[in-house]
C-alpha cells in the first residue's frame, strides 16, 4: 500500500501524488502540500494497513526512491521523517565550510531506523546532518543523552549515556540493536 | 591529515596564541539540538567535525577580532540563522587539537584545529561549548 506524507517547494520530498491516491485521509488533511502538520496528524491517527511505503522523489527527476516500513506511524516518526528528507535540500556546503551534500542511501536509512525504534511513546529525535553525507539522530533527555550516527547504511553506530550513573555504551549498532531499542525505553513516555 | 604527526607537520601548535583565548565556530541552525538537561540548545557533536576534503576544522579568533576593535559579527556575515560557539584553546588543545593560525585575506582571524575528532572528542567539544552568538528565538 502506498503511502506518503508531505511534499516540498522544491527539490526532495515525499511523493505528493501519493498522498492524493489516499482516499481515507479526511478532508481537512487533503493534499495541500504547506499542510505538512495536518497531513501528518491525519496519517498517524490511522492504524491502519500493516505495511506503508514511503517514497522520497527529487522533483522534475525520474526513479524516485522508495522503502516499505511496517506498523502504523507514530507523530514522532513522521515529524523525524519529515526532517530526514527535508536535509537532502541541502546543498553542498551547507555549514558555511565545506560540507557533503546527504547521500540518499542515508536518508531512506535513517527513515528505516526511525520506523524500528520510534514508538508512539518515544520523543522525536534531532535529526543532524553530518559533514561528510551522513545523519546522526539524537536525544538529549534529562539524565540520558542518546546519539545515532549513520555515515553508511552498513557503517551505522550508537553512543548512550545515562548521567546519574555513569552507565554508557559506544559501539555499532549491528548486533546491539536490543541494547538502543532498551535505551529508548529510558527516555519513552509510559 | 589528522592524526597528531600530521597535525604537527602540517598545522603546529602556536604557543603564542594563549590558552584563555576563545576559538569561535559557526554553527548552523541545523546543528542546533535542544538538551533538556541545560533547558535550551546547544551545539550538536556534528558541529564539530573536520571538512570532508582533509582540511582540519575552521574557528575565529577572537583576541584578533577584539585587537583589531571588529565585532564577532563579521564572521556571521552572509549566514543568516546560524550561530556561534566557542571553547578556549587550552579545551581544545587538552583533546589533542593543535591551534594553527591561518589568517585568510577575507579574515584575519582564522585558524584552524587539527587533530583527532573521534565522536567521543566531539561530544565533548559540543558539551563545553559556549554561545557567543545564541541561535535565534524560534
Amino acid at each position: 500500500m502506498a503511502s506518503a506524507l508531505m511534499s516540498h517547494e522544491t527539490g526532495y520530498g515525499l511523493a505528493e501524488t501519493a498522498i492524493r491516491s489516499q482516499s481515507w485521509l479526511t478532508a481537512s488533511s487533503q493534499p495541500d502540500v504547506l499542510a505538512r502538520h495536518a497531513v501528518m496528524a491525519a496519517i498517524a491517527e490511522q492504524p491502519g494497513a500493516p505495511e506503508r511505503r514511503i517514497v522520497i522523489r527529487k522533483r522534475g527527476s525520474f526513479g524516485p526512491t522508495d522503502l516499505s516500513v511496517s506498523g502504523f506511524w507514530p507523530v514522532s516518526f513522521l515529524k523525524s521523517a519529515g526532517a530526514v528528507v527535508d536535509l537532502l535540500n541541502l546543498p553542498a556546503g551547507w555549514n558555511s565550510y565545506s560540507a557533503k551534500p546527504i547521500a540518499l542511501q542515508n536518508a531512506v536509512q535513517a527513515i528505516r531506523l526511525l520506523s524500528v525504534f520510534v514508538t508512539p511513546n518515544t520523543p522525536a529525535p534531532a535529526v543532524v546532518p553530518r559533514v561528510r553525507g551522513g545523519i546522526q539522530l539524537e536525544w538529549h533527555a534529562e539524565t540520558v543523552d542518546i546519539e545515532v550516527y549513520i555515515d553508511s547504511p552498513g557503517n551505522i553506530s550508537f553512543f548512550a549515556e545515562k548521567l546519574d550513573t555513569g552507565e554508557t555504551f559506544d559501539g555499532p549498532l549491528a548486533g546491539h540493536e536490543a541494547v538502543l531499542k532498551t535505551w529508548l525505553k529510558n527516555i519513552s513516555g509510559k | 591529515m589528522s592524526t597528531p604527526e600530521d597535525c604537527a607537520r602540517n598545522f603546529p601548535d602556536d604557543p603564542t596564541v594563549a590558552d584563555d583565548v576563545a576559538l569561535m565556530r559557526r554553527v548552523p541552525p541545523w546543528h542546533f539540538c535542544f538538551d533538556a538537561k541545560l533547558g535550551r540548545k546547544r551545539p550538536s557533536s556534528a558541529a564539530f567535525e573536520d571538512d570532508d576534503d582533509g582540511d582540519p576544522m575552521s574557528v575565529y579568533r577572537r583576541d584578533v577580532i577584539d585587537s583589531e576593535g571588529g565585532s564577532v559579527q563579521r564572521v556571521m556575515t552572509g549566514h543568516v540563522g546560524f550561530a556561534l560557539a566557542a571553547l578556549t584553546a587550552g579545551e581544545f588543545r587538552s583533546r589533542q587539537q593543535s591551534v594553527f593560525p591561518d589568517p585568510l585575506p577575507e579574515e584575519s582571524s582564522h585558524a584552524k584545529l587539527c587533530g583527532p575528532k573521534p565522536e567521543s572528542a566531539r561530544r565533548w567539544f559540543a558539551k563545553r561549548a559556549e554561545w557567543v552568538i545564541t541561535p535565534p528565538a524560534d
